[in-house]
C-alpha cells in the first residue's frame, strides 16, 4: 500500500498497519494534512483546526505508544468532531453566532471516551446553525460545505462537515448528532456509514442540545466495523445524561472473517414508509435485497403501524423543544439568529403544552406498537433517502413525477427512528447518476449488534464502500 | 395551535416579540401540525400512558396506576 492511500483506510486496517510497523500515525497525519491542504478550500468541511505542531506532537506520542507500550483501540486514529460537541480547548460554536468565541474547558462524555481509547482530534466540523432543521450544511454564519462527490451538490446535514471530511480523506472518522437524520443523511450522500444508536446508548452530555428527547449522538465512518469500534468506545451509562441510565450491558460485536452468510436472519422490507423513493434509489435497494437474500437471509415485507402519526408528533415535539431551549437567547440575542432558525423558534412558541404532551404520549404508544411489530424480524430495510443529494440551491425534489420540498422529502425515511428511539444505520448501497445511495438498516432497541452483523456481511459482499470521490482541484 | 390562536399569542408575546409575518408564511406547516396532533386522538392512547420522557422505558409495558400513587 502507498502512503498516499492511508487517509482512505478504515480504522481496522490502520490498526493492523500500525501494529505490523508498515506505517506510523505520523504517516497517516501527513496524508490527512495533505488532503486538507488540497481539498479544504473546495469543500469547507472544517470550522476550526487544531494547530499543525500540536497534531504532529500527538502523532509522535501515538507512534511512541505503539512502539513502547502496546496500544489502545484508537491509538493514532485522527478524527473530526462536529462543532456542536465539546472538545476541551477548542471553539464550540454549534454553527451559531450566539456561541462564537465559546471555548469549553472539558470534553463531551463521548469525546472523552474516544480520547481515553487513544483517538486524536483534528478539528471541528461545519453544520447547520445549532444543527437544527438543516439538511444542506449551508451555514448562514460560516458558509456552506460542499459534497466531495460533486461540488455542485449538498453534502447532507446537519453533520455535513463531518461526512465531507471523512469522504475527502481529511479525517479517518467523525462524530455527529442526529435529531431527524443528521448523521445518516450526510453519511448516505457522501458514501459512508452513519450510525444513530438506540436513544440512550451514547451520552449527549457536552453536545449542544437541539431537542432533549430526540437528539442522538452518532458516528460517521468508512465501514460498519469502524462504526462498531467507535460505538463501543463511546457507549455506556453517564450520570450527566439521564437518557443513558437505563441502557443495558453492551453486546460486543464479533466479526467473522469466514465467507459471510445470513442464514437464520429475518429481514423485513419496510413496505409503508412515509415517502416512496425514486427509481434510481429503488433500483439500488432492490439489488441490495437480492444480495442479502442470496446470503441466506429470509426476506418479507413488513408494514409498521401508526406511520401517519409520526410526522405531526415529531414536529410538535421538535418545535416545542427548540423553542424552549432557545427561549432566553431568543429574548436577548434575537438578531444573532439567521432567518431560518429564528422562524422555527417562533413556530415552536405556538405549540400548546397540551399538544406537546399529547405528542409525547402518542409517541410512547407508537413506540410500544412499532416495537411489537418490529420484533417479527431482526432488521428492517428502507432506503436512507428517497433521492440522491440535491443540487446546492435546489428547494424541491421530484419523485415519480411529483415535486416535494427538499427538507421534507429527505428526512421522511430517517426521522421516524428518532421519534421511536430505534437504532438505525446507513451503509453505502451503490450509485444513481454517479451519486451515492444509502441503505438504512433498523432494528429493535439495544440490538445494534444485529445492524453490525447484517451491515458487515453486506460490505463483505459488495465494494460500494471502497469507492472514494475524485475531488476536482 | 392554529393561525388565529397564534395571532392572539403574538399580541401577548411581550419580550419574545413573535413576528406575525413568520407565522403567516408558515401557516400550512402550523395548520398541518395542529391538525395532525388533533388527529392523534385516533390512536386511542390508553389513559394510563405517560408521556415519553428523557429515559427510554426499559420495557414496553406501561406502568399502571397503583394504590401507592
Amino acid at each position: 500500500m502507498r502512503k498516499s492511500e492511508l487517509a482512505h483506510q478504515p480504522i481496522t486496517v490502520l490498526r493492523e498497519l500500525f501494529r505490523d510497523g508498515s506505517f506510523e500515525p505520523e504517516d497517516l497525519l501527513d496524508c490527512l494534512l495533505e488532503n486538507i491542504r488540497r481539498y479544504e478550500s473546495k469543500i469547507h468541511a472544517y470550522l476550526h483546526m487544531v494547530p499543525e505542531h500540536t497534531l504532529r506532537e500527538q502523532a509522535r506520542d501515538a507512534s511512541k505508544e505503539l512502539k513502547n507500550f502496546g496500544s489502545r483501540p484508537l491509538t493514532g486514529i485522527f478524527m473530526a468532531i462536529k462543532d456542536n460537541t465539546y472538545v476541551s480547548g477548542l471553539p464550540c460554536t454549534a454553527g451559531s453566532k450566539i456561541l462564537e468565541g465559546y471555548i469549553p474547558l472539558k470534553d463531551a462524555t463521548a469525546v472523552s471516551r474516544l480520547r481515553e481509547q487513544g483517538a486524536v482530534f483534528l478539528g471541528k466540523t461545519n453544520l447547520d446553525e445549532f444543527a437544527a432543521f438543516g439538511i444542506a450544511t449551508n451555514n448562514p454564519h460560516f458558509g456552506r460545505t460542499f459534497n466531495p462527490w460533486n461540488l455542485g451538490r449538498i453534502p447532507g446535514g446537519s453533520s455535513g462537515g463531518s461526512a465531507a471530511a471523512v469522504s475527502a480523506g481529511e479525517a479517518v472518522a467523525a462524530t455527529g448528532s442526529d435529531t431527524g437524520g443528521s448523521v445518516r443523511i450526510p453519511a448516505s450522500f457522501c458514501n459512508l456509514v452513519g450510525l444513530k444508536p438506540t436513544f440512550g446508548r451514547i451520552s449527549r452530555s457536552g453536545t449542544i442540545t437541539m431537542s432533549w428527547t430526540l437528539d442522538h449522538f452518532g458516528v460517521i465512518a468508512r465501514t460498519v466495523r469502524d462504526a462498531s469500534v467507535l460505538y463501543e468506545a463511546m457507549s455506556g451509562k453517564d450520570a450527566s445524561d439521564s437518557s443513558t441510565l437505563n441502557s443495558p450491558e453492551l453486546e460486543r460485536s464479533a466479526f467473522a472473517d469466514d465467507p459471510p452468510d445470513l442464514f437464520g436472519i429475518k429481514l423485513g422490507i419496510f413496505s409503508n414508509p412515509i415517502r416512496a423513493s425514486d427509481d434510481g434509489v429503488m433500483s439500488c435497494f432492490d439489488e441490495s435485497v437480492r444480495v442479502l437474500s442470496e446470503a441466506g437471509a429470509r426476506i418479507r415485507s413488513i408494514e409498521l403501524p401508526d406511520v401517519e402519526h409520526i410526522t405531526p408528533a415529531i414536529f410538535a415535539i421538535a418545535l416545542s423543544e427548540v423553542a424552549a431551549y432557545h427561549e432566553e437567547w431568543f429574548r436577548t440575542r434575537r438578531e444573532d439568529y439567521a432567518d431560518t432558525l429564528r422562524g422555527y423558534v417562533q413556530l415552536g412558541h405556538t405549540i400548546l403544552a397540551t399538544e406537546y404532551l399529547k405528542a409525547q404520549r402518542a409517541r410512547a404508544t407508537i413506540v410500544e406498537r412499532v416495537s411489537r411489530k418490529l420484533a417479527e424480524v431482526d432488521v428492517l430495510l428502507v432506503p436512507t433517502n428517497p433521492s440522491v443529494a440535491p443540487e446546492l440551491n435546489q428547494e424541491f425534489v421530484e419523485i415519480r413525477g411529483k415535486r416535494y420540498p427538499a427538507f421534507q422529502v429527505l428526512t421522511e425515511n430517517t426521522y421516524p427512528f428518532n421519534l421511536l428511539g430505534l437504532p438505525a444505520m446507513t451503509i453505502p448501497n451503490g450509485f444513481s447518476n454517479g451519486l451515492p445511495v444509502g441503505l438504512q438498516l433498523v432494528c429493535s432497541h439495544w440490538k445494534e449488534d444485529l445492524l453490525f452483523k447484517v451491515g458487515d456481511c453486506y460490505q463483505q459482499l459488495t465494494d460500494y464502500h471502497k469507492k472514494t470521490p475524485a475531488v476536482p482541484l | 395551535m392554529n393561525l388565529d390562536l397564534a395571532k392572539k399569542l403574538v399580541a401577548h408575546s411581550e419580550g419574545l416579540e413573535l413576528d406575525l409575518r413568520v407565522l403567516e408564511q408558515n401557516e400550512v406547516l402550523l395548520d398541518s401540525v395542529s391538525a395532525g396532533v388533533l388527529n392523534l386522538n385516533k390512536l386511542q392512547i390508553p389513559h394510563e400512558t405517560e408521556p415519553f420522557t428523557i429515559t427510554l422505558p426499559a420495557s414496553s409495558q406501561h406502568r399502571k396506576p397503583s394504590s401507592k400513587d
